[in-house]
């Protein structure tokens, strides 16, 4: 583990510039490469320097790849920044918005949208909605005598989950063929429907939250010593939580509802990124947003270079994050389990 | 300093406080003495305002201790909570410099006057040498002496502490003592809930006797610690001898 601030900082902008070139590469890759140098054409004439490229190119770069991979970095960005903050203000390293029934929830929510042909900005408000009521569902279920033990906040989830994995399947069972089709592949989660009105969309709300966020960084750390200990170290307990619940359930929803459910990232990217710079949230929450959004251009690049069609992107981020999480549960034990 | 009118503490339908009213003078070592589960732990809870008392008051400098915001309590009393294991792992620095964090500012950067004052109370306590291990690999004792250097760079008028010496060893009990001692001698108000009857007639200032939830005798520690409360309180378990002008209390053999 890292353990002082300047190589902490370090580490920052180190993998901030993996992130940049990672998304180079992406462009690059694909059902057809092309070389970096037509990539820089393409971009610097959009913006109206240069020569004009060729339109293959262009139509490749600026209309399909590059709004793909800021919405899978915005993506990364949002579950990872969001599974941070659970985490923190859960005082537990295995908590995710996934775990309380958020992202099932979002999910319905999203397909209520779906099935019902609302427009498409609505999908991601449904999402949210659904996201919150599952949430505050979920959290006042597992409050007893105003104590919120894990485990019953572990077995609320589940219900929550349960609840609208249920409502999804009725939706699924009522729906038209064309809508069928449409949930269906929503609902494996992707990138390839990626449009730049998405991109500009998320990007704003998803930036305006992770500073909200990042600005509770040390409020963040003292609320894992407790609640009690918190408040007689001057933190505003309540507010602090709320704030940053509804801000990781809005980033997480809207990021459900946009490209469906993605597995892992909210829960195995901020455990890495605790491993590697420690648990102080100042410099945690951009590491793991750094790290959600590199792992999902990698695992997104991979999802449609790795065979002729599209694997569904959820396969990839289960096929390696699982693992990891066996073994850093094995290793830890008694960190998760008292 | 405190003063406490007619405080009544409830956990739902359990009355756990009763009824009770003192006053604690500013640079005072005053300890909360009882028996397990007489309601110590609470009512220091109650004063450092984690517990929202159901009747009766509490004035701080003659303002109702409700009326304060968290960040402006937090300037005024720090409170050293028994030693329990959090989930993550801060390094003992860390720890202590979130004592500073109702001196922060905005953006919560710890200016230099944060820092200089997280190395001050470590040093102070006497934790420099681990500093930069993990918390949660420390023994039970080594994180009350932590928790105790993050109220102390909390650096606030009133200390208030539970049970700060239960896990430490003879040395660093008597270290502690002499500490708060010193703190209070040079103006601060410190309260302490303890089990040891010894420490209380040998450092304390002044001392409330809880028993039951309810306040059965308060004054000068060396005066009012005598075997009638205690048989009050433990019954015939105990007696107090005097040795080189201390009291010490010893077993009763019989």
């Amino acid at each position: 583990m890292i353990s002082d601030n300047k190589t902490k900082s370090t580490f920052l902008i180190t993998s901030l510039i993996f992130l940049i070139l990672g998304m180079v590469v992406a462009v690059t890759r694909g059902s057809f490469n092309i070389p970096i140098l037509d990539v820089f054409q393409a971009i610097i004439y959009k913006i109206g320097i240069g020569t004009v490229p060729s339109l293959d190119n262009e139509i490749v770069v600026w209309q399909i790849r590059l709004p793909r991979i800021f919405l899978s970095v915005i993506v990364g960005v949002a579950l990872a920044t969001a599974g941070t903050t659970y985490q923190g203000v859960f005082r537990n390293p295995l908590v995710e918005p996934y775990l309380l029934g958020v992202s099932s929830a979002a999910a319905f929510g999203a397909a209520i949208s779906i099935v019902l042909h609302l427009s498409f900005l609505s999908m991601q408000l449904t999402s949210f909605v659904f996201g919150m009521i599952a949430m505050i569902f979920a959290y006042s279920l597992a409050t007893v005598k105003k104590e919120t033990p894990l485990i019953n906040l572990i077995l609320s989830g589940i219900i929550v989950s349960a609840i609208f994995s249920a409502g999804l399947s009725y939706l699924k069972m009522t729906a038209g063929f064309r809508e069928l089709r449409d949930l269906v592949f929503w609902l494996m989660g992707g990138f390839y429907t990626a449009k730049w009105g998405d991109v500009g969309l998320l990007s704003v709300l998803i930036t305006i939250s992770f500073i909200l966020l990042w600005s509770l960084a040390w409020k963040l750390n003292v609320l894992t010593m407790g609640d009690q200990e918190a408040q007689s170290l001057g933190v505003s307990v309540k507010k602090v939580k709320a704030v940053s619940i509804v801000l990781s359930t809005f980033i997480t929803s809207i990021a459900i509802g946009t490209v469906g459910i993605i597995a892992w990232v909210g829960l195995v990217i901020p455990h890495m990124a605790r491993m590697t710079i420690g648990p102080d949230h100042r410099y945690l929450i951009p590491a793991s947003a750094i790290m959600g959004g590199l792992f999902l251009v990698i695992c997104d690049t991979l999802a449609r270079t790795l065979t002729f069609g599209e694997i569904p992107i959820s396969i990839l981020t289960s096929v390696i994050a699982a693992p990891y999480l066996i073994i850093l549960v094995r290793k830890n034990r008694n960190l998760y389990f008292g | 300093m405190i003063k406490i009118n007619n405080l009544s503490f409830n956990y739902g339908t359990l009355k756990v406080l009763k009824d009770i009213t003192f006053n604690l003078e500013k640079g005072k070592l005053c300890a909360l003495f009882g028996p397990n589960g007489s309601g110590k732990s609470t009512l220091l809870k109650c004063l450092a305002g984690l517990n929202k008392t159901n009747d009766g008051n509490i004035l701080i400098n003659g303002e109702v201790l409700n009326n304060f915001n968290p960040k402006e309590l937090a300037k005024i009393i720090s409170y050293v909570p028994q030693e329990h294991k959090p989930p993550f792992p801060f390094k003992v620095r860390e720890i202590v410099l979130m004592g500073r964090t109702p001196h922060l500012g905005g953006f919560f950067n710890p200016s230099k006057i944060d820092l200089d004052f997280t190395e001050y109370s470590m040093n102070t306590i006497g934790i420099t040498n681990i500093a930069d291990r993990y918390y949660t690999e420390l023994s039970g004792g080594q994180r009350q002496l932590v928790l105790l250097a993050r109220s102390f760079a909390q650096n606030t008028p009133i200390m208030l502490l539970d049970e700060p010496t239960s896990a430490l060893d003879f040395r660093n009990q008597i270290n502690i003592w002499k500490t708060l001692k010193l703190l209070t001698s040079k103006g601060k108000t410190v309260v302490v809930c303890t089990h040891d009857p010894n420490y209380v007639s040998w450092f304390c200032d002044t001392v409330a006797f809880i028993d039951k939830g309810a306040l059965i005798g308060y004054g000068n520690a060396k005066e009012v610690m005598d075997n009638d409360i205690l048989k009050l309180l433990y019954g015939d378990i105990c007696s107090i001898e005097s040795i080189l002008d201390m009291k010490v209390i010893v077993p009763s053999i019989s």
